[in-house]
């Protein structure tokens, strides 16, 4: 592999905890590593980190929280062999009471080294909630993949989690842009505008200064998550991610592109019971194949 | 990304401007369940009005758009503001009005073939797998059109057009297969689902 090698990142968030987060990230990174793709998944979830059982391994004894906390110096000494070919785990912190918080220093230096991992793929599993440091996991992605189930409490927390999302980065442009201020001013609590989407946010920027929203919105252009539904048993189901795609476009001005959905299956929860992965002992199950469907519309 | 009130109604719609009115109908259908009073996808983002403003444009939209006679003029007016090229726009030939002496070409603007085929070109009454194949591709349509757009698993459509039953899912996810492929190809749904399952079952009977 030489230097100029891009490494393709993934992140998968959702918001909401127990929707399939850690079983699709696990299987699409299995999908990856039976082409020949040299992974590294990595368990983001700091305050629940479980994928190492997912691939049915025990829990490493070097963990995110290590090297966040510098008992070990290389990330790479936390990488550990998961019995599946070109497939690596960094798991997450299991002990550490202020691992699930890293300061900002810790996460920069953890999300600088993440991205000279010498791989072709890098898979980041996501915990729930909104925190700073799962919304800048999922934003440095090449693709943020948002999991979502037809069910009113998750669908509510995803477009929680997109909202800010979206927020985190328009700030971020905007101290990038040295027009933080505007941005601050406008979202100040006491200004009370009551701004409920991305689109009333750039009204009110373009009250204060319109080339502000000229290059905000220029800088947003890239933000476009992608929206896997999860746990569907009807067709009616399936009908609710173009739902949401529609609502994201029409309310939030935010565009998402519905990647796939997959399957209920009650093998999921034998896989997971068995602590064996889905897509290595149940390939042709209707889960397994809506995860490899999914990950391969984000191969094209 | 522009905002509701800046869009055209094939925005608003969300359709292609080249789409058939089958594709216009699906798509009004799924506005009404979006921005309903019952939406699972969008109670907790919006409030009522919100919706009911979002849904009232789209129904103007629908309005215009289903009647041919309206949406040629919507297109001529599209094309004088230079808000779309005439090369985008179904061609104006392909709107039936306009071709009132060859009503076989009625339905055949767009990318599909008339819904009635079924019968002339696969036999009567026959659903099978491969004759549902052969009909597709007398319509021109790829298998990954099929796909991408009803977001069904490319390895099931294929397994249905080779009336691979043994490797097809439980039953009531190859109705549902099956319904969402005959729609795309504008096939009378409930006629392709029955005559399918009746074959499948057929081969699963003891």
């Amino acid at each position: 592999m030489n230097e100029g090698h891009k490494r393709e990142i993934w992140a998968v968030g959702g918001g909401k905890g127990g929707i399939g987060k850690s079983l699709i990230v696990a299987n699409m990174s299995i999908i990856l590593a039976q082409r020949g793709k040299k992974v590294v998944l990595i368990d983001a979830d700091l305050g629940g980190a479980n994928l190492h059982t997912c691939l049915g391994i025990p829990q490493p004894k070097a963990t995110l929280g290590d090297f966040l906390s510098r008992r070990v110096s290389r990330i790479e000494d936390t990488i550990v062999e998961t019995g599946i070919p070109n497939l690596r785990l960094i798991s997450g912190a299991q002990e550490i009471l202020g691992a699930a918080n890293p300061k900002h220093s810790q996460k920069v230096r953890l999300l600088r080294t993440i991205g000279s991992l010498n791989v072709d793929f890098i898979l980041i599993d996501l915990g729930s909630g909104t925190s700073f440091n799962i919304l800048d996991f999922f934003l440095v992605s090449d693709h943020g993949l948002l999991v979502v189930i037809p069910e009113p409490t998750s669908i509510e927390n995803a477009y929680r989690f997109l909202k800010c999302s979206f927020l985190r980065k328009v700030g971020n442009l905007a101290a990038q842009y040295d027009v933080k201020e505007v941005f601050d001013a406008v979202l100040d609590p006491k200004s009370s505008r009551g701004i409920r989407t991305p689109f009333e946010l750039f009204d009110e920027i373009s009250k204060v200064d319109e080339k502000v929203v000229e290059l905000l919105q220029k800088g947003m252009e890239g933000f476009k998550p992608k929206l896997i539904l999860n746990q569907v048993r009807t067709d009616n189901d399936i009908r609710i991610g173009f739902s949401i795609r529609s609502a994201c476009m029409k309310y939030l001005g935010i565009q998402m592109d519905y990647l796939g959905y997959i399957y209920y299956d009650d093998l999921v929860w034998q896989s997971i019971r068995k602590k064996r992965p889905l897509i290595i002992d149940y390939p042709h199950s209707l889960a397994a194949q809506g995860i490899r469907s999914t990950a391969e519309s984000l191969l094209q | 990304m522009k905002k509701l009130s800046q869009q055209n109604y094939y925005q608003i719609l969300e359709v292609d401007p080249k789409a058939t009115k089958t594709e216009i109908l699906r798509a009004f259908d799924l506005a009404e369940e979006t921005y309903g009073t019952d939406s699972l996808a969008t109670y907790s983002l919006m409030t009522q009005d919100d919706r009911r403003n979002i849904l009232s444009k789209i129904r103007e939209a629908y309005q215009i758009l289903v009647d041919e006679e309206s949406r040629k003029l919507y297109d001529q007016y599209l094309i004088k503001t230079s808000q779309i090229t005439p090369e985008k726009i179904r061609s104006i030939q392909a709107v039936p009005r306009q071709a009132p002496a060859i009503p076989q070409e009625k339905e055949t603007q767009g990318p599909l073939a008339p819904a009635g085929a079924i019968t002339s070109m696969a036999g009567e009454e026959n659903y099978s797998g491969k004759a549902l194949k052969k009909i597709r591709e007398q319509k021109g349509v790829d298998l990954k059109q099929i796909a991408q757009v009803t977001k069904i698993n490319i390895t099931y459509l294929k397994l249905i057009e080779e009336d691979n039953y043994a490797l097809l899912p439980a039953p009531v996810y190859v109705k549902g297969f099956l319904v969402q492929y005959a729609q795309y190809l504008e096939l009378p749904a409930e006629k392709v689902r029955e005559g399918y399952m009746k074959l499948y079952n057929q081969a699963k009977m003891p």
